[in-house]
Protein backbone atom coordinates (compact mmCIF):
# COMPACT_ATOMS: atom_id res chain seq x y z
CA UNK A 1 0.00 0.00 0.00
CA UNK A 2 1.22 3.62 -0.34
CA UNK A 3 3.57 5.06 2.22
CA UNK A 4 1.52 6.34 5.37
CA UNK A 5 3.44 7.38 8.39
CA UNK A 6 2.68 8.49 12.00
CA UNK A 7 4.23 12.47 11.74
CA UNK A 8 2.99 13.27 15.20
CA UNK A 9 2.48 11.97 18.70
CA UNK A 10 0.80 13.75 21.92
CA UNK A 11 -0.34 12.56 25.46
CA UNK A 12 -1.31 14.56 28.79
CA UNK A 13 0.27 13.87 31.91
CA UNK A 14 -1.32 9.84 33.48
CA UNK A 15 -2.49 9.27 36.81
CA UNK A 16 -4.83 11.44 38.74
CA UNK A 17 -5.46 14.69 37.15
CA UNK A 18 -7.64 17.11 39.28
CA UNK A 19 -10.09 18.64 37.17
CA UNK A 20 -9.83 16.98 34.10
CA UNK A 21 -12.42 15.01 32.02
CA UNK A 22 -12.10 12.77 29.05
CA UNK A 23 -13.04 15.79 26.50
CA UNK A 24 -10.45 17.64 27.69
CA UNK A 25 -7.83 15.19 27.98
CA UNK A 26 -8.34 14.18 24.39
CA UNK A 27 -8.77 17.85 23.53
CA UNK A 28 -5.42 18.47 24.92
CA UNK A 29 -3.61 15.18 23.68
CA UNK A 30 -4.87 16.55 20.14
CA UNK A 31 -3.17 19.52 19.94
CA UNK A 32 -0.38 18.44 21.31
CA UNK A 33 0.11 15.39 18.65
CA UNK A 34 -0.94 18.18 16.06
CA UNK A 35 1.80 20.63 17.13
CA UNK A 36 4.12 17.66 17.27
CA UNK A 37 3.76 17.09 13.47
CA UNK A 38 4.14 20.52 12.49
CA UNK A 39 0.80 20.69 10.87
CA UNK A 40 -1.42 23.01 10.37
CA UNK A 41 -4.61 22.55 11.83
CA UNK A 42 -6.41 23.19 8.84
CA UNK A 43 -4.48 20.44 6.83
CA UNK A 44 -5.89 17.84 9.51
CA UNK A 45 -8.76 16.01 7.72
CA UNK A 46 -9.61 13.23 9.73
CA UNK A 47 -10.68 12.06 13.56
CA UNK A 48 -10.83 8.85 14.79
CA UNK A 49 -11.63 8.51 18.71
CA UNK A 50 -11.77 5.84 20.89
CA UNK A 51 -14.22 7.53 23.85
CA UNK A 52 -12.89 5.42 27.02
CA UNK A 53 -14.82 3.91 29.14
CA UNK A 54 -16.55 6.34 31.42
CA UNK A 55 -18.88 8.02 28.86
CA UNK A 56 -19.20 5.65 25.86
CA UNK A 57 -22.95 6.26 25.14
CA UNK A 58 -24.10 10.24 24.36
CA UNK A 59 -28.51 10.76 24.76
CA UNK A 60 -28.80 6.79 23.99
CA UNK A 61 -26.13 6.90 21.07
CA UNK A 62 -21.92 6.70 20.17
CA UNK A 63 -21.14 9.56 18.03
CA UNK A 64 -18.31 10.40 20.46
CA UNK A 65 -16.66 12.09 17.12
CA UNK A 66 -19.57 14.41 17.37
CA UNK A 67 -19.05 15.95 20.33
CA UNK A 68 -14.96 15.99 20.09
CA UNK A 69 -14.78 17.86 15.99
CA UNK A 70 -16.93 20.06 17.25
CA UNK A 71 -15.09 21.15 20.24
CA UNK A 72 -12.16 21.54 18.02
CA UNK A 73 -14.12 22.68 15.18
CA UNK A 74 -13.06 20.38 12.89
CA UNK A 75 -14.86 19.94 8.92
CA UNK A 76 -13.16 16.45 8.28
CA UNK A 77 -13.65 14.17 5.50
CA UNK A 78 -12.94 11.35 7.40
CA UNK A 79 -14.31 10.30 11.28
CA UNK A 80 -15.29 7.39 13.38
CA UNK A 81 -15.85 5.97 16.68
CA UNK A 82 -13.52 2.57 17.61
CA UNK A 83 -15.40 0.34 20.04
CA UNK A 84 -12.71 -2.67 20.17
CA UNK A 85 -11.99 -2.02 23.87
CA UNK A 86 -7.81 -1.99 24.47
CA UNK A 87 -7.34 -2.98 20.56
CA UNK A 88 -9.26 0.29 19.50
CA UNK A 89 -6.00 2.26 19.36
CA UNK A 90 -3.81 0.30 17.29
CA UNK A 91 -7.44 -0.19 15.37
CA UNK A 92 -7.66 3.06 14.59
CA UNK A 93 -4.28 4.00 13.32
CA UNK A 94 -5.05 1.34 10.72
CA UNK A 95 -8.39 2.59 9.60
CA UNK A 96 -6.67 5.98 9.23
CA UNK A 97 -3.89 4.14 7.30
CA UNK A 98 -6.16 2.34 4.96
CA UNK A 99 -8.27 5.89 4.50
CA UNK A 100 -5.62 7.35 3.21
CA UNK A 101 -4.25 5.10 0.98
CA UNK A 102 -7.05 5.10 -0.59
CA UNK A 103 -7.65 8.95 -0.94
CA UNK A 104 -9.74 9.55 1.70
CA UNK A 105 -7.95 12.11 3.59
CA UNK A 106 -4.50 13.20 4.17
CA UNK A 107 -4.03 13.49 8.02
CA UNK A 108 -5.96 11.46 10.48
CA UNK A 109 -5.92 12.13 14.45
CA UNK A 110 -6.59 9.21 16.63
CA UNK A 111 -6.99 9.96 19.85
CA UNK A 112 -8.31 8.20 23.51
CA UNK A 113 -9.15 9.84 26.48
CA UNK A 114 -10.46 9.27 29.75
CA UNK A 115 -10.74 10.82 32.96
CA UNK A 116 -12.01 7.56 35.16
CA UNK A 117 -10.12 8.63 38.20
CA UNK A 118 -11.40 12.13 38.52
CA UNK A 119 -14.59 11.94 37.02
CA UNK A 120 -15.83 8.41 37.61
CA UNK A 121 -19.02 7.39 35.34
CA UNK A 122 -20.65 3.62 35.29
CA UNK A 123 -17.76 0.97 35.28
CA UNK A 124 -20.35 -2.07 34.28
CA UNK A 125 -18.35 -5.26 35.56
CA UNK A 126 -20.26 -8.40 34.82
CA UNK A 127 -21.69 -8.28 31.35
CA UNK A 128 -25.15 -9.79 30.96
CA UNK A 129 -25.67 -12.72 32.93
CA UNK A 130 -21.90 -13.31 33.85
CA UNK A 131 -23.06 -11.50 37.02
CA UNK A 132 -25.04 -14.07 38.01
CA UNK A 133 -22.07 -16.43 38.48
CA UNK A 134 -20.23 -14.23 40.30
CA UNK A 135 -18.00 -13.79 36.81
CA UNK A 136 -16.76 -10.13 37.24
CA UNK A 137 -14.53 -7.67 35.52
CA UNK A 138 -11.61 -8.53 32.70
CA UNK A 139 -9.81 -9.70 35.85
CA UNK A 140 -11.51 -12.88 36.12
CA UNK A 141 -11.28 -14.09 32.81
CA UNK A 142 -7.43 -13.03 32.64
CA UNK A 143 -7.32 -15.01 35.82
CA UNK A 144 -8.59 -17.97 34.07
CA UNK A 145 -6.23 -17.94 30.98
CA UNK A 146 -3.36 -17.36 33.64
CA UNK A 147 -4.32 -20.60 35.97
CA UNK A 148 -4.83 -22.35 32.39
CA UNK A 149 -0.69 -21.43 30.83
CA UNK A 150 0.50 -22.24 34.59
CA UNK A 151 -1.66 -25.81 34.07
CA UNK A 152 -0.39 -26.40 31.10
CA UNK A 153 2.82 -24.93 31.52
CA UNK A 154 3.92 -25.14 34.82
CA UNK A 155 4.24 -21.09 34.47
CA UNK A 156 4.66 -19.96 37.76
CA UNK A 157 3.59 -17.21 40.35
CA UNK A 158 7.14 -15.89 39.95
CA UNK A 159 7.18 -15.65 36.51
CA UNK A 160 3.72 -13.59 36.20
CA UNK A 161 5.32 -11.20 39.10
CA UNK A 162 8.42 -10.66 36.40
CA UNK A 163 6.70 -9.15 34.40
CA UNK A 164 4.76 -6.75 36.70
CA UNK A 165 8.86 -6.30 38.35
CA UNK A 166 9.80 -5.55 34.57
CA UNK A 167 7.36 -3.02 33.92
CA UNK A 168 8.54 -0.94 36.94
CA UNK A 169 12.24 -1.56 35.95
CA UNK A 170 10.99 0.65 32.81
CA UNK A 171 8.81 3.16 34.37
CA UNK A 172 11.53 4.12 37.06
CA UNK A 173 13.68 5.58 33.84
CA UNK A 174 10.25 7.06 32.51
CA UNK A 175 9.62 10.73 34.09
CA UNK A 176 6.09 10.45 33.16
CA UNK A 177 5.29 6.77 34.40
CA UNK A 178 2.58 6.89 37.20
CA UNK A 179 4.31 4.14 39.63
CA UNK A 180 8.04 4.78 39.29
CA UNK A 181 9.01 2.97 42.29
CA UNK A 182 10.64 0.28 42.04
CA UNK A 183 9.38 -3.22 42.61
CA UNK A 184 10.49 -6.38 43.83
CA UNK A 185 9.52 -10.01 43.43
CA UNK A 186 9.27 -10.66 47.36
CA UNK A 187 6.92 -7.59 47.80
CA UNK A 188 4.83 -8.90 44.82
CA UNK A 189 4.20 -12.29 46.21
CA UNK A 190 3.67 -10.77 49.20
CA UNK A 191 0.80 -8.94 48.12
CA UNK A 192 -2.94 -10.23 48.07
CA UNK A 193 -4.59 -12.36 45.49
CA UNK A 194 -7.25 -10.00 43.29
CA UNK A 195 -8.54 -12.79 41.55
CA UNK A 196 -6.03 -15.91 42.02
CA UNK A 197 -3.73 -16.27 40.66
CA UNK A 198 -3.50 -12.53 39.79
CA UNK A 199 -2.32 -10.39 42.54
CA UNK A 200 -2.73 -6.56 43.06
CA UNK A 201 0.29 -6.13 40.67
CA UNK A 202 -0.79 -8.22 37.62
CA UNK A 203 -3.69 -5.45 37.42
CA UNK A 204 -3.00 -2.23 35.51
CA UNK A 205 -4.27 1.10 37.39
CA UNK A 206 -7.06 2.82 36.62
CA UNK A 207 -5.76 6.53 35.01
CA UNK A 208 -7.12 9.99 33.85
CA UNK A 209 -4.86 10.00 30.34
CA UNK A 210 -5.06 11.96 26.82
CA UNK A 211 -3.04 10.50 24.11
CA UNK A 212 -3.21 10.94 19.88
CA UNK A 213 -1.16 10.49 17.80
CA UNK A 214 -1.21 12.15 13.89
CA UNK A 215 -1.59 9.37 10.87
CA UNK A 216 -0.34 10.64 7.44
CA UNK A 217 0.16 10.52 3.73
CA UNK A 218 4.40 10.07 3.77
CA UNK A 219 4.26 12.72 0.64
CA UNK A 220 2.57 15.20 2.66
CA UNK A 221 4.52 15.99 5.28
CA UNK A 222 5.70 19.30 6.41
CA UNK A 223 9.53 19.84 5.73
CA UNK A 224 10.58 20.91 9.16
CA UNK A 225 8.73 18.20 11.09
CA UNK A 226 10.03 15.02 13.29
CA UNK A 227 11.33 12.08 11.31
CA UNK A 228 7.88 9.84 10.52
CA UNK A 229 7.43 6.56 11.59
CA UNK A 230 6.24 4.22 8.14
CA UNK A 231 3.52 1.86 8.91
CA UNK A 232 5.26 -1.10 7.61
CA UNK A 233 2.38 -3.81 8.61
CA UNK A 234 -0.34 -4.42 10.64
CA UNK A 235 -3.22 -7.04 11.26
CA UNK A 236 -5.99 -7.48 13.14
CA UNK A 237 -8.23 -11.07 14.76
CA UNK A 238 -11.05 -11.66 16.84
CA UNK A 239 -12.62 -14.30 18.84
CA UNK A 240 -16.59 -13.18 18.88
CA UNK A 241 -17.81 -16.57 19.52
CA UNK A 242 -15.82 -17.30 23.06
CA UNK A 243 -17.49 -19.92 23.91
CA UNK A 244 -17.53 -22.46 20.32
CA UNK A 245 -13.89 -21.87 20.24
CA UNK A 246 -11.31 -23.89 21.74
CA UNK A 247 -8.69 -21.82 21.78
CA UNK A 248 -10.19 -19.10 24.03
CA UNK A 249 -8.17 -18.38 27.13
CA UNK A 250 -5.42 -21.23 25.73
CA UNK A 251 -4.57 -18.84 22.80
CA UNK A 252 -4.93 -15.02 21.52
CA UNK A 253 -6.00 -13.57 18.30
CA UNK A 254 -2.81 -11.83 18.37
CA UNK A 255 -1.16 -16.07 16.66
CA UNK A 256 -3.15 -15.04 13.45
CA UNK A 257 -3.36 -10.58 13.86
CA UNK A 258 0.81 -11.14 13.70
CA UNK A 259 0.83 -13.30 11.11
CA UNK A 260 -1.11 -10.96 8.76
CA UNK A 261 1.27 -7.70 10.14
CA UNK A 262 4.40 -9.59 9.87
CA UNK A 263 3.62 -11.01 5.78
CA UNK A 264 2.65 -7.58 5.05
CA UNK A 265 5.83 -5.83 6.14
CA UNK A 266 8.05 -9.15 5.18
CA UNK A 267 9.54 -9.34 8.87
CA UNK A 268 9.89 -11.73 11.14
CA UNK A 269 9.80 -12.03 14.94
CA UNK A 270 13.68 -11.85 14.87
CA UNK A 271 13.57 -9.01 13.29
CA UNK A 272 11.66 -6.87 15.86
CA UNK A 273 14.54 -4.64 17.89
CA UNK A 274 11.38 -3.41 20.55
CA UNK A 275 7.77 -4.44 21.32
CA UNK A 276 5.06 -2.34 22.71
CA UNK A 277 2.32 -4.69 24.44
CA UNK A 278 -1.47 -4.21 25.46
CA UNK A 279 -0.56 -5.35 29.06
CA UNK A 280 -3.64 -5.18 30.94
CA UNK A 281 -2.41 -7.78 32.77
CA UNK A 282 0.91 -9.56 33.41
CA UNK A 283 -0.26 -12.98 31.80
CA UNK A 284 -1.15 -11.13 28.34
CA UNK A 285 2.37 -10.08 27.94
CA UNK A 286 3.40 -14.33 28.58
CA UNK A 287 0.55 -15.20 26.11
CA UNK A 288 1.81 -12.49 23.34
CA UNK A 289 5.59 -13.34 23.71
CA UNK A 290 4.44 -16.89 22.56
CA UNK A 291 1.18 -16.47 20.14
CA UNK A 292 3.63 -13.73 18.14
CA UNK A 293 6.45 -16.24 17.95
CA UNK A 294 8.82 -14.31 20.15
CA UNK A 295 9.11 -17.30 22.56
CA UNK A 296 7.98 -20.86 22.12
CA UNK A 297 4.58 -21.95 23.63
CA UNK A 298 5.34 -22.34 27.27
CA UNK A 299 8.73 -20.77 27.23
CA UNK A 300 7.85 -16.87 27.76
CA UNK A 301 7.59 -17.42 32.00
CA UNK A 302 11.44 -18.20 31.98
CA UNK A 303 12.10 -15.94 29.13
CA UNK A 304 10.74 -12.60 30.99
CA UNK A 305 12.53 -13.93 34.50
CA UNK A 306 15.53 -14.01 32.65
CA UNK A 307 15.18 -10.11 31.86
CA UNK A 308 15.00 -10.53 28.25
CA UNK A 309 12.25 -7.74 28.27
CA UNK A 310 14.01 -5.72 30.81
CA UNK A 311 16.24 -2.61 30.04
CA UNK A 312 18.87 -3.74 28.21
CA UNK A 313 17.41 -7.08 27.41
CA UNK A 314 17.58 -8.79 23.79
CA UNK A 315 13.62 -7.72 23.02
CA UNK A 316 12.63 -4.81 25.16
CA UNK A 317 8.78 -5.13 26.28
CA UNK A 318 6.97 -1.80 27.04
CA UNK A 319 9.75 0.26 27.53
CA UNK A 320 7.77 3.49 29.45
CA UNK A 321 6.11 0.76 31.96
CA UNK A 322 3.30 -0.31 29.66
CA UNK A 323 -0.10 -0.07 31.14
CA UNK A 324 0.98 -1.60 33.95
CA UNK A 325 3.39 1.40 35.53
CA UNK A 326 3.06 3.73 33.03
CA UNK A 327 -0.43 4.12 33.34
CA UNK A 328 -3.79 3.51 31.58
CA UNK A 329 -3.34 5.15 28.68
CA UNK A 330 -5.96 2.68 26.60
CA UNK A 331 -2.56 1.70 24.43
CA UNK A 332 -2.64 4.67 22.74
CA UNK A 333 0.41 5.30 25.09
CA UNK A 334 1.98 1.89 23.44
CA UNK A 335 1.89 3.62 20.45
CA UNK A 336 2.96 7.31 21.42
CA UNK A 337 5.97 5.48 23.17
CA UNK A 338 7.04 3.09 19.99
CA UNK A 339 7.18 6.47 18.24
CA UNK A 340 9.78 8.02 20.41
CA UNK A 341 11.88 5.03 20.46
CA UNK A 342 11.66 4.49 16.52
CA UNK A 343 12.45 8.31 16.73
CA UNK A 344 15.70 7.98 18.92
CA UNK A 345 14.11 10.93 21.67
CA UNK A 346 13.40 8.18 24.59
CA UNK A 347 15.91 9.41 26.86
CA UNK A 348 16.89 7.39 29.53
CA UNK A 349 14.91 4.71 28.50
CA UNK A 350 15.77 4.46 24.16
CA UNK A 351 16.86 1.17 23.08
CA UNK A 352 19.71 0.66 21.06
CA UNK A 353 19.15 0.81 17.62
CA UNK A 354 15.99 1.11 17.91
CA UNK A 355 14.85 0.12 14.16
CA UNK A 356 11.80 -1.66 13.99
CA UNK A 357 8.48 -1.86 16.60
CA UNK A 358 5.63 -4.31 17.50
CA UNK A 359 2.69 -2.75 18.93
CA UNK A 360 -0.21 -4.59 20.04
CA UNK A 361 -3.87 -3.61 21.21
CA UNK A 362 -5.75 -6.40 22.93
CA UNK A 363 -9.03 -5.95 24.13
CA UNK A 364 -12.45 -6.97 25.82
CA UNK A 365 -13.14 -10.26 27.22
CA UNK A 366 -9.71 -11.46 25.47
CA UNK A 367 -11.78 -11.07 22.43
CA UNK A 368 -10.32 -8.34 19.81
CA UNK A 369 -6.76 -7.90 19.03
CA UNK A 370 -4.94 -5.61 16.28
CA UNK A 371 -0.87 -5.36 15.69
CA UNK A 372 1.47 -2.59 14.07
CA UNK A 373 4.49 -3.37 13.15
CA UNK A 374 6.69 0.33 12.88
CA UNK A 375 9.88 1.32 11.38
CA UNK A 376 12.31 4.20 11.99
CA UNK A 377 12.97 6.49 8.76
CA UNK A 378 15.08 8.72 11.16
CA UNK A 379 18.71 8.77 9.65
CA UNK B 1 -27.47 -9.92 53.68
CA UNK B 2 -27.74 -8.37 50.15
CA UNK B 3 -28.56 -11.07 47.60
CA UNK B 4 -27.20 -12.66 44.59
CA UNK B 5 -27.67 -11.13 41.20
CA UNK B 6 -30.53 -12.66 39.30
CA UNK B 7 -30.68 -13.56 35.46
CA UNK B 8 -31.97 -10.95 32.95
CA UNK B 9 -33.97 -13.11 30.87
CA UNK B 10 -34.08 -10.96 26.98
CA UNK B 11 -36.30 -12.80 24.19
CA UNK B 12 -33.48 -15.12 23.47
CA UNK B 13 -32.43 -16.10 26.88
CA UNK B 14 -36.05 -16.66 28.02
CA UNK B 15 -36.91 -20.54 26.95
CA UNK B 16 -33.21 -21.38 28.99
CA UNK B 17 -33.96 -19.51 32.24
CA UNK B 18 -37.72 -20.64 31.94
CA UNK B 19 -36.79 -24.30 31.93
CA UNK B 20 -34.32 -23.72 34.44
CA UNK B 21 -36.95 -22.29 36.94
CA UNK B 22 -38.88 -25.94 36.54
CA UNK B 23 -35.55 -27.81 37.34
CA UNK B 24 -34.39 -27.86 33.82
CA UNK B 25 -30.96 -27.24 32.68
CA UNK B 26 -30.90 -26.91 28.65
CA UNK B 27 -28.54 -26.39 26.08
CA UNK B 28 -29.11 -25.23 22.61
CA UNK B 29 -29.49 -27.32 19.57
CA UNK B 30 -29.78 -27.03 15.60
CA UNK B 31 -32.32 -29.37 13.71
CA UNK B 32 -30.47 -28.95 10.41
CA UNK B 33 -26.27 -29.36 11.58
CA UNK B 34 -26.93 -31.00 15.45
CA UNK B 35 -24.22 -28.21 16.68
CA UNK B 36 -25.09 -27.43 20.26
CA UNK B 37 -23.97 -24.24 22.20
CA UNK B 38 -24.19 -22.04 25.12
CA UNK B 39 -25.14 -18.97 25.37
CA UNK B 40 -28.91 -19.09 23.62
CA UNK B 41 -28.54 -17.75 20.46
CA UNK B 42 -31.34 -16.64 17.67
CA UNK B 43 -29.55 -18.66 14.87
CA UNK B 44 -27.52 -21.48 14.54
CA UNK B 45 -23.45 -20.65 14.81
CA UNK B 46 -22.55 -23.48 12.82
CA UNK B 47 -25.21 -22.88 9.87
CA UNK B 48 -26.95 -20.18 10.34
CA UNK B 49 -30.32 -22.25 10.51
CA UNK B 50 -32.95 -20.74 12.48
CA UNK B 51 -34.81 -24.30 13.23
CA UNK B 52 -33.17 -24.23 16.90
CA UNK B 53 -34.28 -27.04 19.85
CA UNK B 54 -33.52 -26.63 23.51
CA UNK B 55 -32.29 -30.14 24.70
CA UNK B 56 -31.97 -30.99 28.59
CA UNK B 57 -28.16 -31.89 29.94
CA UNK B 58 -27.35 -34.60 31.71
CA UNK B 59 -25.69 -32.64 34.15
CA UNK B 60 -21.95 -33.80 33.51
CA UNK B 61 -18.96 -31.88 32.69
CA UNK B 62 -15.27 -31.35 32.86
CA UNK B 63 -13.60 -28.23 34.27
CA UNK B 64 -11.59 -26.73 31.48
CA UNK B 65 -10.06 -23.26 33.83
CA UNK B 66 -10.67 -21.53 36.86
CA UNK B 67 -10.74 -18.23 38.53
CA UNK B 68 -10.28 -18.01 42.68
CA UNK B 69 -12.29 -14.53 43.86
CA UNK B 70 -10.72 -13.12 46.87
CA UNK B 71 -12.48 -9.54 46.06
CA UNK B 72 -16.44 -9.44 46.12
CA UNK B 73 -16.83 -6.90 43.20
CA UNK B 74 -20.82 -7.26 44.20
CA UNK B 75 -20.92 -7.22 48.13
CA UNK B 76 -23.96 -10.56 47.90
CA UNK B 77 -20.89 -12.47 46.94
CA UNK B 78 -18.92 -10.66 50.15
CA UNK B 79 -19.72 -14.04 52.03
CA UNK B 80 -18.71 -16.57 49.53
CA UNK B 81 -15.09 -15.59 49.76
CA UNK B 82 -12.79 -17.14 48.31
CA UNK B 83 -15.32 -18.37 45.86
CA UNK B 84 -14.75 -20.12 42.50
CA UNK B 85 -15.92 -18.87 38.74
CA UNK B 86 -15.02 -21.58 36.21
CA UNK B 87 -14.82 -22.49 32.37
CA UNK B 88 -16.78 -25.95 32.06
CA UNK B 89 -17.59 -28.21 29.29
CA UNK B 90 -20.43 -30.34 28.88
CA UNK B 91 -20.38 -33.87 27.85
CA UNK B 92 -22.98 -32.99 25.85
CA UNK B 93 -20.06 -30.55 24.38
CA UNK B 94 -20.94 -26.96 24.84
CA UNK B 95 -19.12 -24.65 27.21
CA UNK B 96 -20.33 -21.82 29.68
CA UNK B 97 -19.18 -19.68 32.77
CA UNK B 98 -20.48 -21.05 35.98
CA UNK B 99 -20.03 -20.65 39.41
CA UNK B 100 -17.87 -23.46 40.99
CA UNK B 101 -18.97 -24.94 44.24
CA UNK B 102 -15.83 -26.27 46.32
CA UNK B 103 -14.19 -25.61 49.65
CA UNK B 104 -11.34 -25.96 49.25
CA UNK B 105 -10.12 -24.63 45.45
CA UNK B 106 -6.22 -25.80 45.22
CA UNK B 107 -7.81 -29.19 45.02
CA UNK B 108 -9.10 -28.52 41.44
CA UNK B 109 -7.33 -29.58 38.25
CA UNK B 110 -7.87 -28.76 34.78
CA UNK B 111 -10.10 -31.47 33.59
CA UNK B 112 -11.70 -32.63 36.69
CA UNK B 113 -15.29 -34.24 36.88
CA UNK B 114 -18.01 -31.45 37.29
CA UNK B 115 -21.78 -32.55 38.43
CA UNK B 116 -24.56 -30.28 38.19
CA UNK B 117 -26.51 -28.49 41.03
CA UNK B 118 -29.55 -25.67 41.04
CA UNK B 119 -28.71 -22.92 42.95
CA UNK B 120 -32.27 -21.02 44.20
CA UNK B 121 -31.69 -17.17 43.71
CA UNK B 122 -34.55 -14.66 44.26
CA UNK B 123 -37.81 -14.75 42.14
CA UNK B 124 -38.22 -18.20 42.12
CA UNK B 125 -34.71 -18.47 39.36
CA UNK B 126 -32.42 -21.63 39.60
CA UNK B 127 -28.68 -21.20 38.26
CA UNK B 128 -26.76 -23.47 37.07
CA UNK B 129 -23.49 -24.20 39.62
CA UNK B 130 -20.92 -27.40 39.01
CA UNK B 131 -19.23 -29.24 42.10
CA UNK B 132 -16.30 -31.01 41.72
CA UNK B 133 -15.85 -34.95 41.91
CA UNK B 134 -12.47 -34.65 44.24
CA UNK B 135 -10.55 -37.08 45.85
CA UNK B 136 -10.57 -36.44 49.55
CA UNK B 137 -7.43 -34.23 51.13
CA UNK B 138 -6.75 -36.20 54.01
CA UNK B 139 -6.42 -39.31 51.83
CA UNK B 140 -3.87 -37.83 49.69
CA UNK B 141 -3.95 -36.90 46.04
CA UNK B 142 -6.65 -36.05 43.17
CA UNK B 143 -6.09 -38.60 40.27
Amino acid sequence: MPDTVISGVGATPVGKLAGATAWSLQAQACRAAVADAGLELAAVDGLLAEPGYTQPVIDGITPHYLRLGEMLGMSPNLCGTEVLGGASSVSMVQRAANAIAAGLCTHCLCVYGDAPVSAPGTFEYGRGDDATHGLFGAVGLHAMAARLHMERYRTTEAQLGAVAVTARAHATLTPHAQFREPLNLEAYLDSAYVVEPLRKYDCCPVSDCGAAVVVSAARQLPADGPAPVRIAGMGQAHCLAPMLDARHLRQLPAARSGATAFAMASVGPADIDLCELYDCFTIVVLMQLEDYGFCRPGAAGAFVAAGETGPGGSLPVNTAGGLLAEGYGGGMLHIVEAVRQLRGEAGDRQVDEARLGLVSGHGLGLNTHATLILASTAA
Amino acid sequence: MSHKPVPRPDPISHVYWQRLREGRFSYQSCRACGQCWLPPAPICPRCWATDTEFIDSAGYARLLTWATYHRAYDPAFADSLPYVVGLVELSEGPRLMAGIRCDDPTLLRVGVTLNLELEPRENGFLVPVFVPVLANKREGHAD
